[in-house]
């Protein structure tokens, strides 16, 4: 999907409100706040049009060769009525579409979540998904997709032990540890950073998340990555 | 009403789409670009609390 980069005067309060939801919603603002207003702009339009807001965004939105297979791989996993995790899904991106870049796995991660129902999210924040079938059906029906090719390969897929979580089956692989580390924890406070929040509100944000982090701390982590930009 | 400007990368797509509305609905972009932005990004929410529901 090609991006262009929208510059123009909005209402502030309805932006700050909106950049919240986007935090709330992604736990992050870098990337997701394009793929939310892209999705924003298309309501707005379908609903002056009383076109069906999700068949506009299924046109819209082209498949790629890897689109394709990972369309294949979710319409599999919903035949089998077997319950998926954000973590599986984004492994499978990686290394089964090979896609190495975050900004792109989280591009292909988007592209899933259209064909996905959100289940559980438990506490060591894993969401749980089932895939709609009727969705993918719909989608491959749009673009003349044959659902039935095996998915393309370039890694073998591990065999992963699973455990359940308040009854749902889950791959141990999936389940991220409580506290990130150092560089994930900077990029997360790079992100906020950059999408205007102020130290004090950074810190407020990842108290939210569960991390008491000082905002001294977090000042020296912004200092940090700043030099190493020009490094 | 005080206002920000937005920097954002979004589906080309998307926003050709939503430039050729907006100018059909006003016969002009500047000054209404973002007033549409702004309508959209509210009823977006909006649309999501109620879904929430």
């Amino acid at each position: 999907m090609g991006k262009v980069k929208i510059t123009a005067w909005v209402d502030e309060d309805a932006y700050k409100l909106f950049r919240d939801w986007v935090w709330k919603k992604h736990g992050k603002v870098h990337s997701a706040l394009g793929e939310e207003l892209s999705r924003a702009m298309l309501v707005l339009m379908n609903l002056e049009s009383q076109e069906n807001p999700e068949e506009a965004l299924f046109k819209t939105v082209k498949p790629s060769r890897k689109y394709i297979d990972l369309l294949r791989w979710l319409y599999d996993k919903g035949q089998r009525d077997e319950l998926i995790t954000d973590t599986a899904i984004k492994q499978y991106i990686r290394f089964n579409l090979g896609v190495k870049s975050k900004s792109s796995i989280y591009s292909y991660y988007n592209f899933a979540k259209m064909f996905l129902v959100e289940e559980e999210k438990t506490e060591d924040k894993v969401t749980v998904f089932s895939v709609d079938i009727e969705k993918v059906e719909k989608y491959a029906k749009i673009h003349n997709i044959e659902l039935e090719e095996p998915a393309r390969t370039t890694v073998k897929e591990p065999e992963p032990s699973k455990v359940t979580i308040r009854g749902f089956e889950v791959s141990l692989e999936t389940i991220p540890k409580k506290t990130p580390n150092q560089s994930a924890l900077a990029e997360i406070v790079m992100d906020l950073y950059q999408s205007g929040y102020s130290a004090s509100e950074i810190v407020n944000k990842l108290e939210a998340l569960g991390l008491n982090i000082s905002a001294n701390r977090v000042l020296n982590i912004i200092r940090k990555e700043l030099r190493n930009e020009f490094v | 009403m005080e206002k920000v400007k937005l920097f954002v990368w979004v589906d080309k797509e998307v926003y050709d789409r939503f430039k050729e509305y907006v100018f059909k609905k006003y016969g002009k972009l500047h000054r209404v670009f973002g007033l549409e932005l702004t309508k959209a990004m509210k009823l977006y929410l909006e649309k999501e609390a109620l879904s929430k529901r």
